[in-house]
């Protein structure tokens, strides 16, 4: 039942698919243009990579709540259907996880095409996904409790942030690189991605409950 | 007769309305018309039924379950019927019903694939450019492709012209003829009542008036007409929407027997379910 759903949210924005596959592959490309003449761009995949995540998963879900919005009662229709509530949200969860593993995908050709671009280890990878569902665990119980008008300050606070750009957002974090990398580095290679992917599944977890929960009191 | 819908003591608060304390019944096998001016609280009432508005108070029982703890059981077992805009507009029919169809275990391809050529829809059409009685008739093949036992449908006919209204009952009628235990609908079309419905339920301003059969209402009530003069405090109160004008009196009554007694003059004719309708909720006698 629940890939009904899941495919509900990917019929919903077909259209925009192929936008959302170009933006994922358009972040690191711009980055190895704007960064060909440099060193840089080894040790940066990381922030490559959170980029992309970030940008794919606030233009995915703000295109499938805007739909939504726009057919507010077929959310009722489906829940007039043999369809579990929590099903409804949790398919918006799986999507999101869905969307992140295409960014890994994207980025991981990517990276295989063009050599100076790292692949992304573990911990890397689930720095961008700790991020992204930090964004995305905010902004789903917000979406559903408030509707997408007030969610999009989320979206906007984090398209302002992005807007700086990756060379600005690396110049930023720079300092923070070094202490990043030597914790990466100095930590236990197993302890970093635990702790990563325990709090990102752990904020994944605790955002989809907070949603079914705010989803089961809705009035549709 | 089994009750195939049981509502007892409804309650539902909102700021502005409250459905107050409803209670009404659906027997088993009959077209139950559930009739109301806009704003009464029939979608109200639909949504709580169907979980989509929660409940204050009471309790709803389909098939002899509760609504709330066999929700998923209850959903699977009837079909629903809302306005047209029920479906995401940018969807074409297939994938609306790719999505909808698999929540169904007793969905039927076959009989979705019947129906749509019956209603002349193509399933490849966006349904953002099917008129208002094209989404009716999706929305009803949606509704019956499942081999569900109860139809509730808000509000189905509004909006649609005569012919698709006139073959949307038809299709009802056909449902109970071939095995559908009963229809719940919704309506402030009454007319439509007078061709299809076996019972009716009237609410207004969130409170149940009456439920009767269809036939027990209309053999009942009088539409009452006569000279203002023969008018009295007692007889007063044996009719309903009283309206007084200069040419005489016009109301309706329940008291056809007692009327014929007390004022042997006046005019009783057959009331329609709308005559019936209006002297409940159209306020109270007027003396103009």
């Amino acid at each position: 039942m629940i890939a009904n759903l899941v495919k509900k949210d990917f019929l919903l924005v077909k259209k925009s698919i192929v936008g959302f596959l170009g933006i994922s592959i358009l972040v690191p490309l711009l980055a190895i243009i704007l960064m060909r003449n440099t060193a840089q761009i080894q040790g940066i995949g990381m922030f490559i990579f959170l980029y992309m995540v970030i940008l794919m998963e606030l233009s995915f879900m703000q295109a499938v709540a805007t739909e939504e919005e726009k057919s507010q009662k077929a959310t009722a229709l489906l829940c007039a259907a043999p369809y579990p509530r929590k099903s409804y949200v949790i398919a918006k969860y799986i999507c999101y996880l869905i969307s992140y593993g295409v960014c890994v995908a994207v980025y991981s050709i990517i990276a295989a095409v063009y050599p100076r671009l790292d692949f992304l280890n573990i911990a890397e990878a689930l720095v961008g996904f700790l991020v992204g569902t930090i964004l995305y665990g905010v902004y789903t119980p917000v979406a559903i409790k408030y509707g997408i008008t007030k969610a999009r300050l989320v979206f906007t606070a984090a398209i302002l942030l992005m807007s700086l750009g990756p060379i600005l957002t690396i110049k930023v974090f720079r300092s923070d690189i070094t202490l990043i990398l030597s914790f990466m580095q100095n930590t236990s290679g197993t302890l970093v991605p635990i702790i990563l992917g325990i709090a990102g599944v752990g904020i994944f977890l605790i955002s989809m409950i907070v949603s079914i929960r705010i989803f089961a009191k809705k009035e549709l | 007769m089994n009750n195939i819908l049981e509502v007892n003591g409804l309650v539902k608060r909102y700021p502005a309305f409250s459905l107050d304390n409803i209670s009404f019944s659906l027997p088993e096998g009959c077209v139950t018309g559930f009739i109301g001016a806009n704003g009464a609280g029939k979608t109200t009432t639909i949504r709580s039924i169907l979980n989509l508005a929660h409940k204050d108070a009471g309790t709803i029982k389909i098939f002899g379950l509760d609504t709330v703890k066999h929700e998923q059981e209850i959903k699977d077992r009837i079909g629903i019927v809302m306005d047209g805009s029920y479906f995401y507009n940018e969807l074409s029919m297939q994938d609306m019903k790719s999505i909808v169809a698999p929540a169904y275990s007793k969905w039927s391809d076959a009989d979705y694939r019947s129906y749509m050529e019956k209603f002349e829809l193509d399933p490849k059409q966006k349904i953002s450019t099917l008129s208002k009685g094209m989404r009716m008739k999706f929305a009803l093949v949606l509704a019956l492709s499942h081999q569900a036992e109860l139809l509730i449908m808000d509000e189905p006919t509004s909006g649609l012209d005569p012919l698709v209204r006139s073959q949307f009952l038809g299709i009802v009628m056909d449902y109970m003829e071939n095995g559908g235990k009963g229809v719940f609908f919704s309506t402030h079309i009454t007319s439509d009542l007078d061709k299809i419905a076996d019972m009716l339920v009237l609410i207004d301003g969130g409170k149940i008036i009456l439920q009767q059969s269809k036939d027990d209402l209309l053999d009942t009530f009088r539409i009452v007409k006569g000279n203002v003069a023969l008018l009295n405090d007692q007889n007063r109160q044996l009719i309903r929407g009283l309206k007084v004008s200069s040419f005489g009196f016009t109301g309706i009554t329940d008291h056809v027997a007692k009327m014929k007694k007390e004022l042997p003059d006046v005019l009783l004719e057959k009331a329609t379910i709308e005559d019936i309708m209006l002297a409940y909720i159209g306020g109270g006698n007027d003396d103009r």
